[in-house]
């Protein structure tokens, strides 16, 4: 092998070094060994860390505003970055008809952020949050400041200040196939924890019982647990009360 | 686990080259056995892990540099794969670990890193092909008969056997230009 020359359309350089790989070729040549099946997760890892050490040393990880009406006007490339890197790429071209509360699946959760933001206009101050948002496979905590601008429009630049590498978590993954007959499992977007019906918890701990029980996991709703709830309203109160310009509650970590 | 699947190459290859959502998994999909098998050849069981993920980071990262039209991902990562064992045996060699008291000799030398990707990966060149061009292309390079043979043997047009053949010749040719393009 090959066979004659003249059967085929083949460089004469090429079939040489061809017949000299193929009379070594073994029977090992041709074994093959399925990779560990948590390798996907720590190659996934590492590359979102890459991606994320490099937004984070250009500084600001997301940046997006609203304008008076609360529609989101601009999107920086870390938006783009980031949604991407979240696996929902419906989220890369905006649709200029859509608020930024149309994004909230959980009321709570959005009427905290509309007072907020209301409060940040009517001060015309800055706020900052801290906040969970965490891929499958990495922790990350990022700082949000809020900032008041001319004509009604709010600036929000988040800022990723740690992550943490972590194996796949299945329940966060935008793609996994979910069992819909069962209810929504919770996750507070402050602090990153899940309920279960009875108690919130890490969601990697969560995920874990669950995959005892189940084949499909179940859809989530991101919401705020109460810990969280309870510190941001307070804050905010306090900020209403007492401050010149309000600073969002630091919710547990 | 990344579920294995077909994968339509040239797609792959030009997404994984675009940065595209999804391509590295895609790749790892079609190509995480070869390479990891490779590695596992080479190394020992923990560090091929380990050195499957620094081939499938490192390619990720240097996708700009990888070229379609310049060889198949498969050969590309493969012939990163042999660098970054050949890296691993060097660094061995300068420094044996203290806690890896056992001798490395039950794996093939350094020195065969880079004829052994390449054997491999012409093994995956044969080993893609659907059955018939596989059974035809053995018999041309295990029995070393002619195509006209093989057509005799099998009651196939001539023609036929010979685009087989060709076909999986330009497989082979593809997957070790994209190792060469590793260099």
């Amino acid at each position: 092998m090959p066979p004659e020359a003249d059967d085929f359309d083949i460089d004469p350089a090429f079939r040489d070094r061809l017949a000299r790989i193929i009379s070594q070729l073994d029977a090992t040549d041709f074994e093959r060994v399925d990779p560990p099946d948590a390798l996907w997760g720590r190659i996934a890892a590492a590359v979102t860390a890459e991606s994320a050490r490099a937004q984070t040393q250009s500084g600001t990880v997301v940046l997006y505003s609203i304008n008076a009406d609360d529609v989101v006007i601009a999107v920086d490339e870390g938006w783009t970055a980031f949604a991407r890197d979240n696996d929902a790429p419906e989220l890369v071209e905006l649709d200029p008809a859509r608020t930024l509360w149309s994004y909230f699946d959980n009321d709570e959760t959005r009427d905290l952020w509309r007072v907020l933001i209301q409060q940040v206009r009517a001060k015309q101050a800055q706020a900052h949050v801290p906040l969970r948002c965490d891929a499958p496979h990495m922790r990350r905590w990022f700082e949000m400041t809020i900032t008041s601008a001319p004509n009604g429009a709010v600036h929000f630049r988040s800022l990723l200040v740690f992550e943490q590498p972590r194996p796949s978590v299945s329940l966060l993954g935008r793609r996994t196939e979910r069992n819909n007959e069962t209810p929504a499992i919770p996750v507070c977007s402050w602090c990153g924890k899940a309920f279960d019906g009875f108690r919130w918890d890490e969601i990697e701990e969560l995920a874990r019982d669950l995959r005892l029980l189940e084949d499909l996991v179940p859809s989530i709703t991101y919401g705020i647990c109460p810990t969280c709830r309870d510190l941001m309203s307070a804050d905010l109160l306090v900020s209403e009360e007492t401050r010149s310009s309000p600073r969002s509650a630091t919710p547990h970590r | 686990m990344v579920e294995r699947r077909d994968t339509a190459e040239p797609d792959l290859e030009s997404q994984f080259a675009a940065g595209d959502d999804g391509a590295l998994e895609a790749a790892y999909a079609a190509h995480g056995a070869l390479v990891y098998s490779y590695c596992r050849r080479m190394l020992e069981t923990e560090r091929a892990g380990d050195a499957t993920q620094r081939v499938f980071v490192g390619a990720w990262r240097s996708r700009g540099r990888y070229r379609p039209d310049a060889g198949t991902i498969a050969g590309w990562l493969i012939g990163m794969a042999r660098f970054t064992v050949i890296d691993i045996l060097r660094a061995d060699e300068l420094q044996p670990p203290p806690d890896r008291p056992q001798p490395r000799d039950s794996r093939p030398p350094a020195g065969d890193a880079t004829h052994i990707a390449k054997r491999m990966l012409v093994g995956e060149a044969i080993a893609a092909l659907p059955e018939r061009e596989r059974k035809i292309v053995q018999l041309a390079i295990f029995e070393d008969l002619t195509a006209a043979q093989i057509a005799a043997r099998y009651d196939l047009p001539l023609d036929t056997v010979k685009a087989d053949i060709q076909r999986a010749l330009e497989r082979m040719r593809r997957h070790l230009e994209g190792f060469d393009h590793a260099a």
